[in-house]
């Protein structure tokens, strides 16, 4: 019964918002056209002639993430911190030994991991150092770069890794020298404010109608895109090292982790 | 540290190669950042990857390597998949699949590992397992001639390992 | 047909599409007891409002990716820069999207965190059986 009316409610909430978005138009006319804020975010993303509005980098996506809508993603940096926080604190009082077996997957697989593990790295680094440029970013970067701590711990074991330094600690201190190195690059505008009496404002880019302060845009005549690839950077060690941290965590065996839970024999 | 560098330098370069091609570009902000990044991935992987440097800067070594490239992309490919598709092909499917013993005699892992890659490549042979202790490699085969390992090595792996114990061993 | 006629088709058919995959996974959030069902359904559900906003987002082709393709060492003259702005599709929902792929990816890291921590306390992961073992 209870399974019925369930059912019955969801069918009613799907037929009732089709028919609001088919026949009523609720999300507007699609396919036709961009909206007058995003034609506005095109053409100012990299317009150096107008230098109040625009974030002096040709990838919209990126601009806006960092940029027009910085303080969000900042906040979606933290949530992002909270939850591993979460999970570090769910984990609390469960040590992660460095010692055990590491016996791990055939020497086949073993030696083409050990190969794959480099170009990971670099490749992740190009979508991070590239974030300003084409798509891609910190974030992006990151979830590639974690590629290389999960199939670590797969193929070769957890204290492989903890044995040549990828501790929880030193990936809790990583990913905080990350998310500091946003906070700082957030800043420095302030500092700027400070020290040379000119009006700037947090995660300023580039110059405003009433600040003259501005992130280089062009370091050496490569275009940086301003505060832009500090951001990238900075995010791609903050979610490279939250990630480690999880897996690492995943990677515990049941039963350290049942001998100091507790609890009862379950039938 | 000077040998760990020395030892990052064969990594170093392929990550560099990586990192452009991947990029998709040679501006000079992508081989700035390139080879700070190859610098930095070469470091951390050098201890894992690379067991002697003079080994794997060896010229002698790297010209092998090409030559056995083309000798696997070229003749032992094109023989595997023209045999593959004979069996195919024909009505009557003259198939005899099993799984044998192929021993081996190189004892680097990178050697182990082509050898296994090659054999596993080329279509009829796939690697199921392997025995470092006894030496040998499990494979499947499409066409068993006979389950003994001197008919096994010369069909499957002689060549293989001819060109591999130069290149690794 | 006109355009208008096979945009209007094309955009209710995948509409309706996207409605009924979010009516099939909120009915698994809501009814189904297993954890990790529920947590599946809750991916299939985000997933599906994220594809809702990038359609949004969309242009007819011939359309461009939201990206300025073009020389990087000059700034771009007024003209590139408006040719760009009436072809490219639309940034906001896709950085919006982006945002909530990576809060929806640290939750689900904290769900399945508890979800284990319920399966090694209590030895399963099924609601109903887990709302009756006490203490």
């Amino acid at each position: 019964m209870r399974k019925f009316l369930t059912a019955t409610a969801v069918i009613v909430i799907a037929v009732l918002s089709s028919v609001a978005v088919t026949v009523g138009g609720a999300l507007g006319p699609l396919f036709n056209g961009v909206r007058s804020l995003a034609e506005f975010y095109l053409l100012n993303v990299f317009n150096a002639h107008n230098r109040t509005l625009t974030a002096m980098s040709p990838e919209a996506v990126t601009s806006i993430v960092w940029d027009y809508r910085g303080l969000d993603t900042l906040f979606e940096t933290v949530v992002f911190y909270m939850a591993i926080i979460g999970c570090v604190a769910l984990h609390r009082g469960i040590e992660l030994t460095k010692r055990g077996s590491e016996v791990g997957l055939s020497r086949i697989v073993k030696t083409v991991t050990k190969i794959l593990i480099p170009l990971n790295i670099v490749v992740a680094a190009s979508i991070a150092l590239h974030g300003h440029l084409t798509p891609g970013g910190g974030f992006q970067a990151g979830a590639a770069m974690a590629v290389a701590p999960i199939i670590i711990i797969v193929v070769f074991s957890r204290f492989f890794l903890m044995k040549r330094g990828v501790t929880k600690e030193v990936a809790l201190s990583l990913r905080s020298m990350g998310l500091l190195g946003i906070a700082l690059v957030a800043l420095i505008p302030l500092v700027a404010w400070v020290t040379t009496g000119s009006v700037a404002y947090v995660m300023q880019n580039q110059v405003k109608t009433n600040s003259s302060f501005s992130f280089p845009a062009y370091i050496g005549g490569s275009l940086v895109s301003g505060s832009l690839i500090w951001y990238n950077i900075f995010e791609f060690l903050a979610v490279t090292f939250g990630f480690t941290i999880v897996f690492l965590l995943l990677s515990v065996d049941e039963e350290t982790v049942r001998k100091v839970l507790g609890g009862d024999k379950h039938e | 540290m000077v040998r760990r560098l020395v030892k990052a330098v064969t990594p170093g370069i392929v990550a560099f190669l990586t990192y452009v091609v991947f990029s998709g570009s040679i501006r000079p902000y992508d081989v700035v950042t390139g080879i700070i990044v190859s610098v930095i991935a070469g470091i951390i992987t050098a201890e894992l990857l690379v067991m002697s440097p003079t080994k794997a800067l060896n010229p002698i070594r790297l010209f092998w390597l090409i030559v056995y490239g083309l000798y696997y992309l070229i003749i032992a490919e094109s023989r595997a998949h023209f045999d593959v598709a004979k069996r195919i092909i024909n009505p009557k499917m003259p198939i005899k699949p099993g799984i044998v013993r192929v021993p081996f005699s190189v004892k680097t892992d990178y050697a182990i590992t082509s050898i296994a890659n090659s054999i596993t490549n080329t279509p009829g042979t796939v690697v199921v397992d392997l025995n470092t202790e006894k030496q040998v490699y499990y494979v499947h085969w499409i066409d068993v001639k006979a389950p003994d390992p001197r008919t096994t090595f010369e069909h499957i792996s002689k060549m293989f390992e001819r060109f591999i114990k130069k290149v690794f061993e | 047909m006109s355009d208008a006629t096979i945009d209007l088709f094309l955009s209710n058919f995948i509409l309706i599409a996207i409605i009924g995959t979010i009516a099939v996974s909120l009915y698994g959030i809501v009814a189904k007891p297993n954890l990790i069902k529920k947590i599946i359904a809750l991916t299939i559900f985000t997933d599906t409002a994220n594809v809702i906003a990038i359609l949004i987002g969309f242009r007819r082709p011939p359309s461009v990716p939201p990206v300025f393709t073009g020389a990087l060492t000059r700034p771009p003259t007024l003209e590139e820069l408006r040719a760009f702005a009436s072809s490219a599709v639309d940034p906001l929902p896709q950085a919006l999207v982006l945002t909530a792929i990576v809060i929806g990816m640290a939750v689900n890291l904290l769900i399945i965190f508890i979800t284990l921590q319920v399966f090694r306390l209590y030895g399963t992961v099924d609601m109903r059986k887990v709302r009756e073992l006490r203490g």
